[in-house]
């Protein structure tokens, strides 16, 4: 999906913590309204760091970022007001109730009283909060707290979501939920900024992707673009007993030449290339004549953490 | 504004009032300085201005300013916690205005130290203490305390903003009640402290606001506009937008 007009544009944009760490490095991102973007990268990437920049949570070191048509150096109340931030960590406090935690922020964002019975009313019910709202937040689960996150985001209808991994530890159901009332929101006109490490929910739910390593962007574009670009098959297989140091793995792949990219974790190896599908058989049989003996074995068409595996080309991505 | 104003007031008396230990704490604290002290020096003759009084009578008005004291000098320690949680980085991204929340703040702290205040001099008469305020002077005597009151819990929660950990904030009540309290005309009158901390007590806001209360129980005097109220205002005002500039800072520096 081409951007229309740009919800976010930044230029140039770097961010240097005190202790040296070089978060973002020169970010050029221009993302359009209206729809719902993910930010994928490993760890350190700077997905946080640029949600909380947009935010205005953060200074940046260099650089300049427009919201929403506004520059968030010079107006940063008028976008307080149209931007709504979930930061990654709770940033609740564990003596309130959930009801309470949402009519405060309701109170402080300007909501009216109806406004805030109604929307309180159909969040809780839309994430499975009712029960819990006269609890305090100190009782909550992890997914119960993020739950409840979600909710104080979608009450406050901003113009623009900036949600840092918000469905984290939150169950299948859940997350099927918030990523439904996210899309509603994005066809409704708004924009959904979330930063996420959930490869198959932002290939299946998001319009844009952009995926970002050691502050930069490496691509960006729809998640089929990016498929179709730069995906490639897997192999997904478990050793059954040798581990992935054992040096005869590598050996009996070797003449394999379409290998692209290799994931080894414990007893889990991930074989990434072109024409994979073909060489199935082919990688068995290598594997067992060089006496690894293989307990799981699982192809995959090329998906959106193949794109992360093969780009990023670091552990991890499998996993998500 | 003033929804968010009642908000964050709300939200200040209910986590005070989850803590019955620090808030009864901060309850008997004064309280015994007000038994301890004054049966200890029930006999302690006090200056010819203040003849037929006793020390009890002169003390209660000290204990009162005390309470404020020491309660407005912590004020700041729900913000770190407020700090440490994230919950202060969300109440800083919403667009409410930084005055209105402080004000939400500073003014539950101080309404819950002028109910303590009010409750202590309740006791101390029980115990014996005179008093005799008309109206008038009374409710200057209650404004004085609310500026004392909203200058140091502004004073403290600049702090807390600064330092963001408990320990600089114990540092900071002990390095602030201590010195004033005992440079102050709260336990003893001016004419009998030694003369160097006799002149400290004329600059001390503590003297102001004790002064200003004794004169309204013991003598029915009004505080004086010029002398006592304005000052104590003028120090309430700069303390305030102090205390708001700081929170200004700590929401740039709340990522």
């Amino acid at each position: 999906m081409t951007p229309i007009s740009p919800v976010a544009a930044v230029r140039g944009l770097s961010k240097s913590y005190r202790n040296g760490v070089r978060a973002l490095d020169g970010l050029n991102l221009e993302l359009g309204a209206g729809q719902v973007t993910a930010i994928l990268g490993p760890n350190g990437s700077g997905k946080s760091t640029l949600l909380r920049i947009l935010a205005g949570r953060l200074s940046p070191t260099a650089g300049e970022v427009l919201l929403l048509g506004l520059d968030t150096a010079r107006a940063p109340r008028a976008l307080r007001s149209r931007v709504g931030y979930s930061p990654q960590e709770g940033a609740l406090d564990p003596e309130m109730t959930g009801l309470g935690t949402l009519r405060y922020f309701a109170a402080l964002h300007g909501l009216s009283r109806s406004a805030e019975k109604a929307g309180i009313g159909r969040l809780a019910e839309d994430l499975g909060l009712s029960p819990h709202l006269w609890r305090r937040v100190s009782s909550y689960s992890g997914g119960e707290r993020k739950r409840l996150q979600a909710s104080l985001a979608l009450l406050l209808e901003p113009d623009l979501f900036l949600l840092d991994e918000p469905t984290g530890g939150i169950d299948p159901e859940g997350r099927q939920i918030l990523w439904r009332l996210l899309q509603k929101r994005s066809s409704e006109g708004r924009s959904v900024l979330i930063v996420t490490q959930d490869m198959e929910e932002a290939e299946a739910s998001a319009d844009h992707v952009v995926l970002l390593d050691r502050g930069r962007l490496l691509v960006e574009g729809s998640p089929r673009d990016l498929i179709v670009k730069h995906g490639r098959e897997r192999i997904e297989l478990t050793l059954a007993g040798a581990s992935t140091d054992d040096p005869r793995l590598r050996e009996s792949l070797k003449p394999l030449g379409t290998i692209e990219a290799l994931e080894l974790r414990g007893r889990d190896v991930t074989i990434q290339g072109r024409g994979l599908a073909r060489l199935s058989d082919h990688v068995f049989s290598h594997l067992e004549a060089a006496g690894l003996g293989v307990m799981g074995f699982r192809f995959r068409e090329p998906d959106l953490a193949s794109v992360y595996l093969r780009l990023v080309g670091r552990a991890g991505a499998s996993a998500q | 504004m003033t929804r968010i104003v009642a908000e964050v007031a709300r939200r200040t008396w209910q986590k005070t009032f989850r803590r019955p230990v620090a808030l009864t704490f901060s309850f008997l604290q004064p309280l015994l300085w007000l038994l301890l002290f004054g049966f200890l020096f029930r006999r302690y003759p006090l200056e010819a201005s203040l003849a037929g009084y006793s020390y009890l009578d002169f003390l209660l008005p000290g204990v009162c300013g005390m309470t404020v004291l020491f309660g407005a000098s912590q004020s700041g320690i729900e913000l770190i916690r407020d700090s440490q949680t994230g919950f202060l980085g969300r109440m800083l991204g919403t667009p409410a205005r930084r005055g209105a929340l402080f004000l939400g703040k500073v003014l539950a702290d101080v309404a819950r130290l002028l109910l303590q205040a009010a409750l202590l001099f309740l006791l101390g008469v029980a115990l014996g203490a005179r008093a005799a305020p008309s109206p008038g002077s009374l409710a200057g005597a209650l404004l004085a305390l609310a500026l004392l009151g909203i200058s140091l819990s502004s004073l403290s929660c600049t702090i807390a903003l600064k330092a963001k950990a408990p320990e600089t904030m114990a540092a900071f009540v002990h390095l602030v009640n201590w010195p004033l309290l005992f440079t102050s005309t709260a336990l003893l009158p001016e004419r009998q402290m030694p003369p160097l901390l006799a002149e400290a007590s004329r600059f001390n806001p503590l003297t102001l606001d004790v002064d200003a209360v004794r004169g309204a129980v013991l003598f029915s005097r009004p505080a004086s506009f010029a002398t006592q109220l304005l000052p104590l205002f003028l120090l309430a005002a700069a303390l305030f937008g102090i205390g708001v500039a700081a929170l200004s800072r700590a929401a740039r520096e709340s990522g």
